[in-house]
């Protein structure tokens, strides 16, 4: 910061101290070309005066000679007063002369006061202008400094004559290093050439704004910087240099870059969301009596996939754990109490056990054909019917497992051509392919004496944020 | 008709979504063709390419259980198989290798899957 143009209000007071100071020099200079002249003057009439005296004094006292004749007395008498005459005159001007001086003397030490008490206000006003360009500049090289930007100063083509300490800072590179183009070597290489580029037109476009890339010195790494200059100009319109910061955007660009991932993603599972859909419209028509049969059932089944959306919508950054998915499907078919429990329904298992979320819809689906089949044919359609869903967490080859045992009791009679063949066909379908086939799952599937007897076996996730982001 | 193009070809489907895979088993088989899977993973679909001979075509959905297809694509392009990704992805956020691959929506229709095979039957004739 040791230099900078100095604030404008500086400036203008600087100059009319200047003029002041010259009118002053001009003043006392030419009392003093008066004064000079004056002493010239009397000193030629000074010597005037002393050859006169001189001659007085030999016209006056004669060597002793012969007498004289009459005739040259009288001349010598004349010549005598004609002297004398001289002489007064002579000494009447120096009189003259000297007061003039005497004036002149006086007029000079008054201006000389004068510009005293002026070049003492003077110095004064200029000691407190100073202290007022320091404020500014204190002021000015406090805002430079702390502001986050770093902050330089360009000459045309992008010569670079100055750089803010955080330039230093952010790049490790010195300020001396920075001029000219050095800057250019902390920019990535790839966007070196972008950067010449915008300098080249910067003159034409009379701003310069370019995003490149400038290596962070502790992070070494590069992060994303919009650098813009603005001209300053001359009264004529030339430009006199440049000032320019450069800002970084680099969280700016990952977060927009992230929106994009996000926004792909939500397309992505829109799409898929709809061809699911369509292929559980289509699965239900095909396995539909009646037009009646065909509504009721789908409707069932988009209520169960609306139910799995919100779940999966509300998780925030959590994922969705198995009691909740399993809670929220009973409670769809049964009466649940605050604690989850129903006449007739056990449920019994650990809180909290994560999904993987891109299984979350066919394990909702599933559990949700499993309670509709309990409801409608199953435990649930009869008062001796029972229900008991158990699931605990094992390990196998150091990896955890989710097991889901799912019991129906009480319903001996239940086996052999007494379930509605379409839809509890569709739930087993559910268990028996689709669980293994999209969640890797081991499961079984079967009619025992007593009721339907499910299980279902997922691999638990690790809680892996990465992980979790790729598979949605 | 079209859809009879697909008649006895065999077609392979790369698709982790169970109830998509199925429809387009339906569609596919529907229309004719003979379906190789579906198949939910890269090892999968890797291992079958690896053990079928005969493969008309390929269906290949782009993120499998968090994982890219591209390396399958590459192993059909290899041996000269054509595929077609079936995504909702932008055809920016593919390898530039893949930029003459054909794009489908779902649901994939056979219509669709018969026009991407059209040229290279004539290519065989």
């Amino acid at each position: 910061m040791a230099e900078h143009a100095p604030a404008p209000s500086s400036a203008e007071e600087t100059g009319k101290l200047l003029d002041e100071n010259e009118q002053l020099r001009t003043a006392l200079e030419s009392s003093l070309d008066e004064n000079a002249r004056l002493a010239e003057d009397r000193d030629r009439l000074l010597r005037r005066v002393t050859t006169l005296a001189h001659e007085l004094h030999a016209v006056t006292s004669p060597p002793p000679s012969p007498p004289q004749p009459a005739a040259e007395e009288v001349l010598a008498e004349t010549k005598q007063s004609q002297a004398e005459e001289e002489l007064r005159v002579a000494f009447e001007e120096l009189q003259m002369l000297t007061e003039e001086l005497e004036a002149s003397n006086n007029s000079l030490h008054q201006a000389n006061a004068n510009l005293e008490t002026r070049v003492a206000d003077r110095t004064r006003e200029l000691v407190e202008a100073n202290a007022a360009h320091s404020r500014v500049e204190l002021r000015f090289r406090t805002l430079v400094e702390g502001m986050p930007q770093l902050v330089w100063r360009a000459v045309e083509k992008g010569q670079w004559t100055w750089s803010s300490p955080q330039w230093r800072d952010y790049t490790g590179q010195s300020e001396a290093d920075s001029h000219g183009t050095g800057w250019l070597s902390v920019f990535h290489p790839d966007d070196r050439e972008g950067a010449r580029s915008a300098w080249a037109q910067a003159a034409a476009k009379r701003a310069f704004d370019f995003e490149g890339r400038i290596c962070h010195a502790s992070e070494k790494r590069y992060r994303h910087f919009r650098t813009r200059a603005a001209a300053v100009l001359a009264p004529d319109g030339n430009v006199l240099e440049w000032l320019g910061t450069s800002t970084d955007v680099d969280d700016t660009i990952q977060l927009q870059q992230q929106q994009a991932v996000l926004v792909d993603e939500l397309q992505h599972r829109t799409r898929n969301l709809v061809a699911v859909i369509r292929a559980i419209m289509l699965r239900t028509i095909k396995d539909s009596a009646s037009l009646e049969d065909f509504r009721r059932c789908i409707d069932d089944r988009m209520q169960a996939l609306a139910r799995v959306q919100g779940l999966l919508s509300r998780r925030g950054a959590g994922r969705v754990t198995f009691d909740a998915l399993l809670r929220q499907e009973l409670a769809a078919h049964v009466d649940l109490d605050a604690s989850g429990k129903a006449p007739r329904v056990s449920i019994d298992g650990p809180a909290g056990i994560p999904l993987r979320s891109s299984t979350v819809q066919t394990f909702a689906l599933a559990l949700h054909e499993l309670a509709t089949n309990a409801v409608k044919h199953g435990a649930l359609s009869s008062p001796q019917g029972r229900l008991a869903v158990r699931w605990t967490v094992r390990q196998r080859d150091g990896k955890d497992y989710l097991h889901v045992d799912w019991r129906e009791s009480g319903i001996a009679n239940m086996i052999e051509g007494k379930t509605s063949p379409g839809h509890s066909g569709y739930g087993r379908e559910l268990i028996e392919r689709a669980l293994p086939y999209q969640l890797g799952a081991r499961s079984s599937f079967a009619f025992t004496e007593d009721g339907i007897h499910c299980t279902i076996e997922v691999l638990v996730p690790e809680d892996d944020a990465d992980r979790e982001k790729a598979d949605g | 008709m079209a859809d009879h193009d697909l008649q006895g070809r065999r077609v392979l489907v790369v698709e982790d979504e169970y109830m998509i895979a199925e429809d387009m088993r339906a569609t596919l088989s529907d229309a004719g063709a003979q379906i190789l899977g579906p198949v939910p993973t890269v090892d999968e679909a890797t291992d079958l390419i690896d053990a079928e001979p005969d493969i008309d075509a390929a269906l290949l959905d782009v993120n499998l259980r968090g994982d890219m297809v591209f390396q399958v694509a590459d192993a059909l392009s290899a041996r000269g198989v054509p595929f077609a990704f079936v995504t909702g992805y932008e055809r920016a956020a593919m390898p530039a290798r893949f930029s003459d691959a054909p794009h489908l929506e779902k649901p994939v229709k056979a219509h669709q899957v018969a026009a991407m095979l059209a040229p290279h039957l004539r290519e065989n004739r």
